[in-house]
């Protein structure tokens, strides 16, 4: 050991003393034993002290100890599989310093069910597929409720895209050992920030609908909470390995927690890696490792935890393209984004993120009935996406429309079309990057820069054609938040909190490899074109024109998005009779405002420095009771309104240049309701629920990249379009079923279904901007868009699963699940009068009723899908306690390589030609068969 | 803290440690070499040769191995040229009709190339030879970007050749003309007197400007709308200018690579040093005109010569479109990007020798507003349309309008231009005013024809 852990050593052991000075407490242990033939000690108990809110687990002799809990009467709940099995009220003689509980018995149907915990959360999810997105939609992969509806939704239909109720994550509140870890931003959670610490993140719990919670308001979708405070976490210590087909082709997965101690302590570390040289996709590789460590002390009526974790991941990433270029390539994953350099595959798209946080939380224990939870956190690190970027050069990327053999049919003829497919499938490599070529322009582009860097003197070298820059959103977080929980009586609750959150996301691009070119300008190439007359508007910076950018250089533009927010809620719980009621209430206020670096030379007025503060105060209200009509049966019903800010990412016409706000931007209101029956007997669970939700006034923005550079037609250079929807309504229905049945040999069988209904219902208006334009392209065109589908997601899904499991510890589940009504993004520009109705050239207009004009408005369906998924695993126990786990679980058993998970229609309409198949629509296709291989050694 | 939890955490982190390092994911990547490994081909067939097989007007594919070996003299780098590579051997040049853009970072002027001539097809383009893909609609197809490599060999990369100095007589316009498609070096020449002043092109347009030299022998620049110089005011000097030679017909046409092709610094033919004056060279004013528009090709801007084509706000021009085998002129400003369009087409100066009556046929389609004006002006510089007075005449034509039906022809009816007779000169302009959101109609023009009384 060195010097310097023997310092933090004596440092811990230091402060130990001082707060156990202060302790004036009783130590309680006990044992707990499975009440069976023969009875075996039981592991990994949960045991919850609800007086002194401590928590503690059992280890492998059944043993488990309560350093320090005040005396008197205490109430303790044993918690198995999340399930509360049992509890037991205790008062403690005072003046004890030790007590024991002796050994307790509990009742447990089936102690193999201890296996499904130690199922990893694995599942070979889609989330490569996201082009440019970073967010994980599946905040369903936090929960770990028993609820056969819920866990249907988190292990078979969350990585197919299924989204509980079609709500995105925005409207779903994570916490974090007692902080909101939502993106100001954009709403979203970032899933990507704890990812490979699943051991950790496996202690959480989720809320759907309008479940009231004790730590937040809560969103329409619900609340999840992660706990990861050291005391949480089982004392234990497992390696995990790990082989798998997906994303990443190996995992290592280690923690170590000791559990809380006898000296009210308690430490947690957790680290993993996963990688791939190259994952389901060709030319996608994986590189992440993730670290977690937690600390806690428990002192009197206090606990102080600090918590940090981050995550660190860099992939290769592939995109959806056209059906044509999966034709050609005979492969549903063929990806565009790779290319070979001397031999290897390169990758232009690396997504890059790394994000650690810290959390500090202090609970204290006010009274026997009075808690206030504290927690302070910081998030800081980098996010960015590398592309390949281009200046007076062909576009080098291998999809580009022009090279799509229909596209040469249409220009020139089928036969020279063919012969272009002969050559794509003789070579393949013509449909991926040549690095090579890329390299060998740049070499041979020696240009002189007249008056470089505004300094009047000209600079000459190899300026880059071609480069690859990453575009970076780094993210600074800094969130407050308190919440107080008050047990006014025995059927009483009160709970509120006060929540500070500030956001600051640094926007900018930065040159990573110049490909072998001496440097590049920072000039904006479309403005160059669009506005010739003007030699100031290409400038990214007017302040440092012409400028000279080489690598680690910010160039394009750079701003900061800067949110803040405060929140304040309460909530009270009581019962009447058979009646549990609920009533919440919340205000918070939203400020943004964008802080720009660069004087844009289209834009020098309002693109540097601050801009106007945007200011929205909302709120909402939100209640429900439950009447419990027997033990067995019970039926709730709630309902909510809210209204919420515009979230920043949708608030600017062109943020990357300016500072200009979607005109008329207004919050959105939210309603909701929803109704359930629930029936629960030993053997059978069975739900049905139905819900309500009605979006208004949202408005969507998406940015993309209009690639017309110089048109035979006399059209025009484009650039960046920002595509902006406002007026956006949409209304959620559904039910959601399942039952679950368990025989007594061991088997349980479960149906679920959700049958959802997410419409747009009524006509959104669509305004087009470029980056470089003051002047609308498209001003508040109606979009004929009323009752089409919520696309992106499947609208309803269905689960039929068996489990078996044998008494030696044997255990299987086999899942038939079927996706359906899933429609693809659709472009609002088709669906517009312009679009089907009349066109600037005069020709024909596409005739009511015709094939073309149902072509162009008529949404895309996507046909629905069979998965069989399985999953086998068995525990070991070793005569010292230790335990070995093999799961080995195979998603699509049929190895199904031709169902569509979602796509998008491009952005881009043929307003000439009326052709849709000109910019046609891009797929996901789902992976075919995949399998994941865990062995796991606990100790 | 017990010891052995110590010894847990230690044994974990160097665990971790060596199974994080062991798991390393190669993403480091070499530069490729740079160096081109010269191609083992040989020419078989020279230009000329080649060229000789094409007659004017017809297609030729060619189905021998033929090979021609060239260096490069086009450049796309700033704009001018665009979807070609023009390659040179001593004895000619031929144009490579592509489909492929961002050509001089790869075809860069002074380099080598061969051409694999097997497969593809000769043609002309009003006398300008080309070679391409095939052919399709009675046009040439061009060569795929995906297709290119299979027809040219990269070789060597050399200087820019040296042009040819070549004198504008020399210029004949003849298919077979061994300067054709060549970079030449014309001597002694100096933009026309009414060019002066003017910038090389017009946005997004194609344009004409008139040059000649001393002797009266005359060219035309050509200069892209796209070229990155367009907007540069030309010289008004004499001297040389390098260029490709290419022929339109009976007109020479140069193009130059950049502006520093343009070397017009000497003393104008008139012994002035710039501005002013000149000798003859304007084309004449016509006396009668019958104006078909079938010169014009589908959604390019109307470029006739003699003919004024000119956005005065916007973006948009008159551009010939088609229908039924009929072409025509079109304005719209439908789907503009621009928020306004004020656009004017104005025909060459008519020498009123005698009394004149004007008739012309029009159309509308999408009417949301009467957006064409007819107007006249008989000081008109040929460029500059709101320094001249113009008389709106619109009331004395039949124009298409919101009661007509779309897309269906109307005569204007005879416009009598007796009273502009005295001052001897008119031109005729045919304005579109619209704007991109409410006033969008199409309006179209056919068939102008101005004759005596």
């Amino acid at each position: 050991m060195n010097q310097q852990s023997r310092f933090l050593l004596i440092l811990f052991t230091h402060l130990f003393f001082i707060f156990n000075a202060n302790a004036q407490t009783v130590q309680v242990r006990g044992t707990i034993i499975a009440d069976q033939d023969p009875p075996i000690p039981l592991d990994g108990v949960e045991i919850r002290e609800t007086v002194n809110a401590q928590i503690s687990f059992s280890d492998e002799s059944g043993s488990f100890n309560f350093a320090n809990l005040k005396g008197g009467s205490v109430n303790f709940v044993f918690v198995y599989n999340k399930v509360a099995v049992d509890s037991m009220q205790v008062t403690i003689p005072s003046g004890e310093t030790s007590y024991d509980l002796g050994t307790i018995k509990l009742y447990i149907n089936k102690v193999g069910e201890v296996i499904e915990e130690e199922i990893p959360t694995v599942v070979l999810s889609q989330e490569d597929f996201e082009a440019e997105d970073d967010d994980l939609q599946f905040s369903t992969l936090l929960t770990a409720s028993r609820d056969p509806f819920v866990a249907s939704a988190r292990f078979i239909f969350g990585p197919r895209r299924f989204r509980i109720r079609g709500y995105d994550s925005e409207n779903n509140q994570v916490h974090i050992n007692g902080v909101p870890v939502n993106e100001l931003e954009n709403g979203r959670t970032s899933f990507n920030y704890w990812s490979g610490l699943n051991d950790i993140t496996r202690n959480s719990d989720l809320s759907i609908g309008l479940d009231p919670v004790d730590y937040t308001f809560g969103g329409i979708g619900g609340a999840s909470v992660i706990n990861m405070k050291a005391s949480q976490q089982r004392k234990q210590t497992r390696i995990a390995l790990s082989s798998t087909n997906g994303n990443y082709n190996r995992r290592i997965l280690a923690t170590h927690s000791t559990g809380m101690m006898k000296n009210g302590w308690a430490f947690s570390v957790s680290g993993s890696r996963r990688w791939a040289q190259e994952g389901y996709v060709d030319g996608t590789f994986y590189d992440a490792f993730a670290y977690y460590g937690s600390a806690e002390k428990q002192f009197d009526n206090h606990s102080i935890n600090l918590t940090v974790f981050g995550s660190s991941i860099k992939r290769g990433r592939s995109t959806a393209a056209v059906q044509e270029l999966y034709d050609i390539t005979g492969s549903n994953y063929y990806n565009p984004y790779w290319g070979y350099q001397n031999g290897e595959k390169r990758n232009t798209r690396v997504g890059k993120t790394h994000q650690p946080m810290g959390i500090l939380t202090h609970e204290y224990r006010i009274s026997d009935a009075t808690t206030l939870t504290t927690a302070i956190s910081y998030q800081t690190g980098e996010n960015g996406g590398t592309a390949l970027n281009w200046y007076n050069a062909r576009d080098p990327r291998p999809n580009y429309y022009r090279r799509l053999p229909s596209f040469i049919a249409s220009e020139s003829s089928q036969e020279i079309a063919d012969q272009v497919i002969d050559v794509y499938q003789n070579d393949p490599d013509r449909l991926q990057v040549d690095w090579d070529y890329l390299y060998e322009i740049n070499r041979n582009s020696l240009e002189t820069v007249e008056n470089a860097n505004g300094s009047g003197e000209a600079v000459t070298g190899r300026m880059a054609r071609y480069f690859i820059e990453d575009r970076r959103y780094d993210n600074r977080r800094a969130n407050i938040a308190t919440s107080l929980n008050h047990q006014l009586n025995e059927t009483t609750l009160l709970s509120g909190g006060f929540s500070f959150q500030g956001q600051k996301v640094i926007s900018y691009k930065e040159i990573v490899d110049l490909l072998g070119s001496e440097f590049a300008l920072d000039l904006d190439q479309f403005a160059q074109r669009d506005f010739p007359d003007n030699p100031d508007a290409a400038q990214s910076d007017l302040d440092r024109p012409n400028r000279i950018v080489r690598e680690g250089d910010v160039f394009g533009y750079d701003y900061d998005s800067n949110i803040r927010k405060y929140d304040l809620w309460a909530q009270t719980t009581f019962e009447l009779g058979n009646t549990s009621i609920f009533v919440a209430a919340d205000v918070n206020r939203t400020s943004f405002w964008r802080t720009g670096r660069f004087r844009n030379g289209r834009f020098p007025e309002s693109s540097l420095g601050d801009s106007e503060i945007q200011d929205f105060t909302n709120g909402g209200v939100k209640a429900g009771l439950t009447y419990t009509i027997n033990g067995r049966n019970y039926i709730y019903a709630r309902a909510g309104y809210m209204t919420r800010a515009p979230f920043f990412r949708n608030s600017y016409l062109s943020v990357r240049t300016r500072d200009e706000v979607v005109p008329g931007l207004q919050s959105e209101k939210i309603y909701s309701g929803e109704a359930a029956y629930v029936f629960r007997s030993p053997r059978l669970k069975a739900k049905a629920s139905f819900y309500y939700t009605q979006f208004n006034d949202q408005t969507w923005v998406r940015s993309f990249f209009q690639d017309d550079i110089q048109l035979d037609e006399g059209g025009l250079a484009d650039g960046f379009v920002n595509f902006i929807m406002t007026n956006v309504d949409k209304q959620h229905m559904g039910t959601e079923l399942s039952a679950e049945y368990s025989f007594s040999q061991g088997l349980t069988v479960k149906a679920v279904a959700a049958i959802g209904q997410f419409i747009f219902n009524d006509r959104p208006l669509a305004t087009i901007y470029r980056d470089n334009d003051a002047v609308a392209l498209v001003k508040n065109r109606l979009v004929y868009a009323k009752n089409f589908y919520v696309p992106g997601m499947p609208q309803s899904a269905y689960n039929l699963g068996f489990n078996y499991r044998t008494k030696n510890f044997w255990s299987f589940y086999l899942d038939f699940s079927y996706m359906n009504d899933l429609y693809i993004d659709f472009n609002p520009n088709r669906r517009t009068e312009a679009a089907i109705s009349f066109d600037q050239i005069g020709s024909d207009k596409v005739e009511q009723g015709s094939d073309s004009w149902n072509d162009i408005i008529r949404q895309e369906k996507v046909d629905g899908y069979l998965m069989v998924d399985l999953s086998i695993s068995k525990s070991i126990k070793f005569k010292n306690g230790h335990y070995l786990y093999i799961n080995g679980r195979i998603n699509n058993l049929l190895n199904n390589q031709n169902y569509i998970t979602g796509g998008y229609e491009q952005l881009r309409f043929d307003f000439e030609g009326k052709d849709i198949d000109r910019f046609a629509s891009r797929y996901f296709y789902g992976y075919g068969f995949g399998y994941f291989v865990n062995v796991t050694y606990k100790m | 803290m017990k010891f052995s939890s110590i010894l847990n955490y230690t044994f974990l982190f160097a665990l971790l440690g060596l199974l994080t390092f062991s798991a390393c994911v190669d993403q480091d990547f070499d530069e490729p070499p740079g160096e081109l490994n010269l191609p083992d081909i040989t020419a078989n067939t020279t230009i000329a040769e080649l060229k000789a097989r094409h007659i004017a007007g017809e297609f030729e594919a060619i189905t021998e191995d033929i090979i021609v070996e060239g260096v490069v003299v086009s450049d796309d780098g700033d704009g001018n040229f665009f979807r070609e590579i023009i390659f040179q051997d001593s004895t000619g040049g031929i144009l490579i009709f592509t489909s492929a853009s961002g050509l001089s970072n790869e075809y860069t002027r002074g380099r080598t190339i061969y051409l694999k001539a097997q497969g593809l097809t000769l043609g002309d383009f009003n006398g300008t030879m080309q070679i391409g893909a095939g052919i399709a609609n009675n046009e040439l197809v061009r060569i795929e970007e995906a297709l290119l490599e299979e027809y040219i060999v990269k070789g060597v990369k050399g200087p820019d050749p040296t042009p040819v100095q070549v004198t504008v007589d020399q210029l004949e316009t003849n298919v077979q003309n061994r300067f054709v498609n060549t970079l030449v070096e014309v001597q002694n020449v100096e933009f026309a007197s009414r060019e002066l002043g003017k910038p090389y092109a017009v946005s997004l347009q194609n344009i004409n400007l008139d040059m000649e030299d001393c002797e009266g022998d005359e060219l035309v620049l050509r200069t892209s709308g796209f070229s990155t110089f367009f907007t540069e005011i030309v010289p008004d000097g004499n001297g040389s200018l390098i260029g490709v030679f290419s022929i339109f017909g009976n007109t020479r046409q140069m193009r130059v690579r950049d502006l520093d092709d343009v070397l017009l610094t000497g003393d104008r033919c008139d012994g002035t040093s710039g501005g002013g004056g000149g000798g003859g060279g304007t084309p004449e004013p016509v006396k009668t005109l019958n104006e078909a528009f079938d010169g014009t090709s589908d959604d390019n801007s109307v470029i006739i010569n003699g003919w004024t084509n000119v956005v005065a706000t916007g973006e948009r021009d008159w551009i010939g479109k088609s229908f039924d085998n009929n072409k025509y002129a079109q304005a719209s400003a439908f789907r503009d990007d621009a928020p306004q369009m004020d656009t004017w087409m104005i025909t060459p100066e008519i020498e009123l020798n005698v009394d004149k009556i004007l008739s012309f046929e029009n159309a509308t389609s999408f009417w949301t507003h009467d957006g064409l004006s007819i107007l006249v002006s008989s000081d008109f510089d040929g460029l500059d349309v709101n320094g001249a007075t113009w008389v709106d005449i619109s009331d004395k034509a039949r124009l298409a309008g919101e009661n007509d039906a779309p897309n269906a022809w109307f005569e204007s009816g005879d416009i009598d231009l007796s009273a502009y007779t005295a001052q001897g000169k008119l031109f005729i302009a045919f304005r579109y005013v619209g704007n991109k959101d409410t006033n969008t109609s199409t309006y179209r023009i056919d068939n102008v024809v101005v004759k005596d009384k």
